[in-house]
């Protein structure tokens, strides 16, 4: 696909074009927007938010990587919806008990933490570690290893410097390797090695 | 736990960017050769190392269902235009309209502090002069030639009754020269030609008019030379005007009736003989029952022809106190131009041609000559037009500046709108 001629028929209100664009990223999108919000059906919302904003938008697009662009509306959409969430979360008790992040843990009082600790595997746990970051570090560290853009990439999608790029998935990785370092039991056999590592 | 501290030149962000590939060159080389001999900095560059391998381990995950853009998307994006189009409008016409506000209240604030002098000009004095009402009840034409002659230089009075004369006499050979070929048709015509067949030497006369009618003026013929207009043929018949008139004065005393033929041409001729220093004495609007003339003699009855100088305005009064005993001591009317009249009766000749002029000038609006009560008049007059206008233009800004503050809120309120279904 010749990226650039799909996207000036996008721009002349060639909605098929932009459909090709939307089939192109759209699971890059979806992910980073699950990683972020840590649920699927927020991460659904936020994906189809974004390519609606996209389309509205194509028009200011001037170049450059279309890939941090919409990814960079991506993250817009995400933080609004965390911002909503944040909001409701003060307000309403209802939603700590539909909170994904305390859910499991309240779905069953008979369950010991050994058969709890079971029950998760390795991405729900690296996806624990992501939502004790802040939202801004935790985007860059999805963008930089989960998603593998470099740090160009990231400070374009972010609209950050690359200094700032590289102070926050510094602080990020070592706030990830902080917690995975206390929660050592939940980590798959694969991953103790690397905890025996480093007390070595 | 490692800690890496200001000993170490390697920091954990140089290891994260060195794990990414990201670090600068030229730092490349002395941080492999710092790890070779550093065991804490090899651990943490280890543990990132591991970090970031988990987080790539994690699986992508497979989109729940398609993202693509439906057809009702379309339609939104074609409303979105519209609103950034309708949100450029309202912004550029609510600056406009801000500006435009800001200029109609600061020039409505400056008129309404008077700092603005827009109107203030001779027109408007003249044309305040213009319009002042004629307190003489004289019309402006019959004056028309005495403004003209008020806008050249000043004259002394002998120069302006030279020039009266030969007008006078322009004016009344030109009848009599049609009498002499022809039988004349009213009485002042008869009289007219009847006056030169009777011509005496004016040594001859008695009575004091006499004695004035026949002293010669030398001023009067040098003046009256460049006056132009017809009175360079008059000037030589200004002696045989003089002469009719003191015929007809003569004949005067015999009866009240028989003056009535020569008094008009007598108070017509005589005027311009007469010296300026004599008192002046306004008889041609007013003349009281208190003036022993003869009957025939009513100087409100003057001469139906048209005066055309200062003198012939003049004139009425110049001779009203020499014709009788009784006019010398007849009571002076009350009025405005007797006032003005009577203010210097021994001074010189200048002051009774300024009163002239200011007669002049009141009737017909010769504003070219300002003196002290035409000015003020019309100063008071352009004051008021002045104020007239400022404060139709203020009401013309006050308006405007409402108009244009109304459709400002208007615009104001479109950008919101605009705004507002932008963001949606």
């Amino acid at each position: 696909m010749d990226e650039a001629a799909v996207i000036t028929s996008a721009q002349q209100g060639d909605v098929d074009a932009y459909n090709q664009l939307v089939i192109a990223y759209q699971q890059l999108a979806y992910n980073v927007a699950y990683r972020v919000l840590g649920d699927e059906e927020r991460a659904m919302d936020a994906t189809q938010d974004a390519f609606l904003r996209g389309y509205r938008a194509i028009d200011s697009f001037n170049g450059g990587s279309f890939k941090a662009w919409i990814l960079r509306i991506t993250t817009n959409a995400c933080y609004d919806m965390l911002r909503a969430a944040k909001r409701r979360r003060t307000t309403s008790i209802d939603d700590l008990i539909a909170d994904d992040e305390h859910s499991g843990m309240l779905e069953d009082d008979q369950e010991t933490p050994e058969e709890y600790v079971q029950r998760l595997d390795l991405s729900e746990v690296i996806q624990r570690a992501l939502a004790s970051l802040p939202d801004d570090q935790r985007t860059v560290v999805i963008l930089s290893d989960i998603q593998g853009l470099n740090y160009a990439e990231i400070a374009e999608a972010t609209l950050v410097s690359l200094g700032t790029v590289k102070s926050r998935l510094s602080r990020a990785r070592a706030k990830m390797r902080e917690f995975l370092s206390a929660h050592r039991e939940l980590l798959p056999d694969g991953a103790r090695l690397y905890s025996e590592s480093i007390e070595s | 736990m490692s800690w890496f501290g200001r000993e170490h030149d390697v920091s954990s962000e140089d290891l994260s960017a060195y794990l990414d590939g990201e670090l600068e060159p030229r730092r490349v080389a002395p941080l492999e050769r710092h790890l070779q001999s550093c065991l804490d900095c090899r651990r943490e560059l280890a543990t990132l190392r591991e970090t970031k391998r988990l987080l790539q381990g994690l699986p992508q995950r497979a989109v729940p269902r398609s993202f693509v853009i439906p057809a009702s998307a379309v339609v939104q994006r074609r409303q979105n235009r519209l609103w950034d189009t309708g949100f450029v409008v309202f912004r550029g016409a609510t600056l406009a309209l801000s500006l435009a506000l800001v200029l109609t209240l600061s020039g409505n604030a400056l008129l309404s502090s008077g700092r603005l002098g827009l109107f203030g000009s001779k027109s408007a004095v003249s044309d305040a002069a213009t319009v002042q009402p004629d307190p003489l009840g004289v019309t402006q034409d019959r004056f028309a030639g005495a403004a003209a002659a008020a806008e050249e230089p000043p004259r002394t009075v002998a120069a302006q009754q030279a020039q009266a004369a030969p007008r006078a006499m322009a004016a009344e050979q030109a009848p009599a020269a049609a009498a002499s070929d022809q039988v004349p048709e009213d009485e002042g015509a008869d009289a007219l030609t009847s006056q030169p067949a009777r011509k005496v030497s004016p040594a001859d006369q008695q009575g004091p008019l006499t004695a004035l009618v026949t002293e010669p003026r030398p001023d009067a013929q040098p003046a009256a030379e460049p006056a132009g207009d017809g009175m360079g043929a008059g000037v030589g018949g200004a002696g045989n005007t003089a002469a009719l008139g003191a015929m007809a004065l003569a004949a005067a005393p015999e009866g009240e009736g028989t003056l009535a033929p020569g008094a008009e041409v007598m108070t017509a001729a005589l005027a311009p003989e007469m010296g300026a220093g004599e008192q002046a004495e306004p008889l041609a609007a007013e003349s009281t029952g208190d003036v022993s003339l003869p009957e025939a003699l009513n100087l409100e009855e003057l001469p139906t022809r048209v005066p055309t100088s200062t003198a012939e305005v003049q004139r009425p009064a110049v001779v009203a106190p020499t014709l009788t005993p009784q006019l010398s001591e007849a009571p002076k009317p009350p009025t405005a131009q007797a006032a003005a009249a009577v203010i210097e009766p021994k001074e010189p000749v200048e002051p009774a041609a300024e009163i002239a002029d200011r007669e002049l000038i009141e009737t017909d609006g010769g504003g070219q000559i300002g003196e002290a009560e035409p000015d003020a008049v019309a100063a008071t007059i352009s004051t008021d037009a002045l104020a007239d206008r400022m404060a139709m233009w203020r009401r013309h800004l006050g308006v405007t500046a409402s108009l244009v503050a109304g459709v400002l809120l208007m615009s104001a309120a479109g950008l919101l709108w605009t705004a507002h279904m932008r963001r949606r």
